[in-house]
């Protein structure tokens, strides 16, 4: 039963002579809750908590993804799609980028080619 | 560190002589960790005491001993000269019988470097050995043997002895299972 909410660490589970306690063999799974719990609070090194043992004993439930945060400096005006809702364009541009044949972002100017006179004209 | 005053302090008017009926040894090349003795204490209780525990190596542990009540004793020899004062710890004890452990016990102890954790009849502990010296066989002061008579006592008695700067109380934990690397 305790064994879900501690773990032995640093030792193979046995019995540890423990001041105050007297011998503990912490390969019983029947254990009190109780007695585990005071020693892990005691810091006895050989106690290790579990995720389910933070969430059940002590209610401290396991961190919740936090929202990606704005980049400071960058502000949305009215209207405009909230930075983080902007659907991300970088892949297919990289890959646009990847393709042209002038990557460079400065467009040339077409050469005007001279016009050959018609001589029907 | 400053001096109190030192009543008398029996809790429950216990203060009952010997040792327990069990001691905790183990090799001195197993140990990981020892210990650390007080180096600033804030009175005189924290200059008696010893913080932590003994970490084995792992793979290795400590093990327990069997002992005849009222034939262990934990001693505190104090030896040297003026300005060269220490201590010498001694552990008594009689396991009964002379069956092939506890020879074999004794046939690799004799020369070799241990430690022993003694439990007194209140249950305070005392560690023999630390980083810089181990606990060593003197000899065996009440003999070992069969004894004479049939109405003698067959088993091996042994003396270990460690030489120590102070005397401390040990308050940390003794796991009698293999230490992990983890």
């Amino acid at each position: 039963m305790w064994q879900k909410y501690f773990k032995v660490v640093k030792i193979v589970p046995g019995r540890v002579v423990i001041p105050g306690h007297g011998t503990v063999d912490f390969s019983n799974e029947n254990l009190p809750l109780e007695l585990i719990k005071e020693l892990y609070e005691n810091d006895l090194p050989y106690l290790d908590i579990t995720p389910e043992g933070k969430e059940v004993i002590y209610n401290i439930k396991p961190p919740v993804p936090t929202p990606e945060k704005k980049q400071p400096g960058v502000v949305s005006t009215p209207g405009e799609i909230p930075l983080k809702d902007k659907p991300d364009y970088r892949i297919s541009q990289e890959k646009e980028k990847t393709f042209t044949k002038n990557p460079s972002p400065v467009k040339r100017k077409r050469r005007k080619s001279k016009k050959i006179p018609d001589n029907n004209e | 560190m400053d001096f109190t005053d030192i009543n008398k302090n029996l809790p429950n008017g216990e203060n009952m002589g010997g040792i327990a009926q069990k001691v905790y040894f183990g090799f001195w090349a197993d140990v990981q960790s020892w210990p650390t003795k007080p180096s600033s204490p804030a009175d005189i209780e924290e200059n008696g005491v010893l913080t932590g525990s003994v970490e084995m190596k792992a793979g290795k542990r400590m093990f327990e001993m069997y002992i005849t009540d009222d034939t262990g004793e934990f001693n505190v020899e104090s030896v040297g000269e003026v300005d060269g004062k220490s201590y010498v710890l001694h552990l008594n004890l009689f396991h009964p019988g002379m069956q092939k452990k506890i020879l074999g016990f004794m046939n690799a102890a004799k020369n070799d470097n241990l430690f022993f954790i003694v439990t007194d009849a209140e249950g305070q502990m005392y560690l023999m050995g630390d980083a810089m010296r181990p606990a060593v066989y003197q000899g065996a002061p009440d003999g070992g043997g069969t004894g004479r008579e049939t109405a003698a006592r067959k088993g091996m008695s042994a003396e270990f002895t460690y030489k120590t700067g102070n005397v401390y109380v040990y308050e940390g934990t003794v796991p009698l299972t293999e230490a992990t690397s983890a």
